[in-house]
């Protein structure tokens, strides 16, 4: 009985593993196939394209303890560039009063 | 309103082969910027358009009055009726065409339509008829940013595996990053657009919109600050997980300002659409006109592909258990070699199963992001 029990068990997990062998192979050769009907993701820009010298780092410390979170944020939550005066394009404006007189 | 030909009245269209204006009557050709614009002076800041707009989706097509327009070039749709004549904004450049529709076509079929699971009504409908040139509007714009990242890690120590916290933050001064400006175009896909190299742009002249269409910037002041700082935390984010070695890194926190300069350039991007509707659903490919960079994904017959997964889950099943029972005696003892036998192929399988999983639904967003539903959602809610 023990025997029958064991040889139910060894061939019920081989089974549950040749169907999870060919599910897993069925899904990649899919996904392997799909993919050549899709296009999107070959161009990934980097920092350097579109910065003269990246990032100047202000903090780079590894290892921290869980109050850090609250020293970062209160040492770099207050903007920056606060009050600072611009000139925007007319386009842009012209846009604001637009959506401004449609609502 | 677009010039004619100085020798015979007709239309001028601009040639992205030759980079000419071209005259289809006579067939004489100038450089667009010989070519003299009798209006430039009245108005410097605005320029005459014809503006259609699609009562399917909503979208504003602009064209000059060299180029009319039979069918919405985002949704595909024939309901597109004549609105009005608009001054729009001047532009501060654009990039011309480059490449020509049937060059983009040639791209498209290159990339996509050799596949055999691609349905045969797509590719008769792969011609230059049914593709449409349209300039993009983007803004260049220089910011100064600043960014806080509180980050997450994982390290292996010994047996373990250990997870610490990283902090960093910085200043970048960006120059040059282009937004794009249209509301209607999925950023997702025009950020895939990339990149146009701004080097051979030009001052922007009208003549160079003759047989195209365009479409101006819907952003207002807000809109292009949001896009930006996203766009800047994008590129800052992904340069930062660089500098930490550890597994599993996630941005737990972040804090981020920007400071759009004064005066970003609006800029005119060439692109190609190509728009159809299969299985009711409306689908867009383009094609970058500078470089002739395809994006989009493209709908695939379902039977082929279900088809094609069944047979080889089910070979792949018959040979595991021929192989199984072929050795069954020796698999019932479960020596250690079996075991080991067992477990890599368990591991492989998983393996097979996240990249496939993870691949497919990567897929399958990148085809909602080319189905008109994603691409017009503002559009739609605009509509209300």
């Amino acid at each position: 009985m023990i025997m029958t029990d064991n040889l139910f068990l060894i061939y019920a997990m081989f089974f549950g593993m040749w169907v999870y062998s060919a599910l897993s192979l069925a899904l990649f050769i899919t996904y392997l196939i799909l993919n050549r009907n899709n296009n999107f993701g070959d161009f990934a820009p980097i920092i350097d394209e579109y910065s003269a010298g990246g990032i100047r780092y202000l903090r780079e410390v590894d290892n921290v303890s869980s109050i850090e979170k609250n020293f970062l944020f209160s040492e770099f939550g207050e903007n920056p560039y606060e009050g600072k005066e611009h000139r925007y394009p007319e386009h842009l404006l012209k846009n604001s009063k637009k959506e401004h007189l449609d609502q | 309103m677009a010039v004619v030909c100085s020798n015979c009245a007709g239309k001028l269209i601009f040639n992205p082969a030759t980079q000419r204006l071209e005259c289809a009557t006579c067939g004489s050709s100038f450089r667009p910027e010989d070519v003299e614009d009798k209006n430039a002076d009245l108005h410097s800041k605005y320029y005459d358009t014809r503006v259609y707009v699609c009562s399917h989706c909503g979208a504003e097509v602009i064209t000059s009055d060299t180029e009319s327009s039979t069918f919405c070039v985002y949704c595909g749709n024939p309901a597109i009726v004549f609105n009005r004549v608009s001054q729009e904004y001047r532009p501060d450049g654009l990039v011309p065409f480059q490449i020509t529709k049937e060059e983009a076509v040639k791209y498209i079929k290159l990339r996509f339509l050799k596949n055999p699971i691609i349905p045969k009504e797509i590719k008769s409908k792969c011609v230059p008829e049914n593709l449409r040139g349209i300039y993009i509007p983007y803004w260049i714009v220089n910011a100064d940013y600043t960014e806080a990242d509180y980050i997450k890690g994982e390290v292996k120590r010994g047996k373990s595996t250990e997870t610490r916290y990283y902090s960093r933050a910085g200043e970048v001064q960006f120059k040059n990053i282009p937004i794009d400006g249209s509301n209607i175009l999925n950023d997702d896909i025009s950020r895939k657009l990339e990149p146009f190299y701004l080097e051979e742009a030009k001052d922007f002249d009208e003549d160079y919109l003759n047989g195209f269409y365009s479409n101006t910037s819907d952003l207002n002041y807000f809109d292009l600050r949001a896009s930006t700082a996203y766009r800047c935390h994008k590129l800052f984010e992904d340069e930062v997980v660089k500098t930490i070695k550890a597994k599993n890194i996630k941005i737990m926190d972040s804090i981020y300002h920007v400071d759009i300069h004064d005066d970003p350039i609006y800029m005119m991007m060439p692109v190609w659409f190509f728009t159809f509707k299969y299985d009711n659903k409306p689908y867009t490919i383009l094609v970058n006109g500078q470089t002739g960079k395809v994006v989009g994904t493209m709908p695939w017959q379902k039977k082929k592909v279900y088809s094609i997964t069944i047979s080889v889950f089910i070979l792949t099943f018959a040979l595991c258990v021929f192989l199984s029972w072929a050795s069954i005696n020796k698999l019932l003892g479960m020596t250690s070699f079996y075991t080991q036998g067992f477990a890599v192929l368990f591991t492989m399988s998983s393996i097979f199963f996240a990249k496939g999983f993870t691949g497919l639904r990567r897929i399958l967003n990148n085809l909602k992001l080319t189905q008109s539903e994603a691409m017009f959602k503002f559009v739609r809610k605009r509509q209300g």
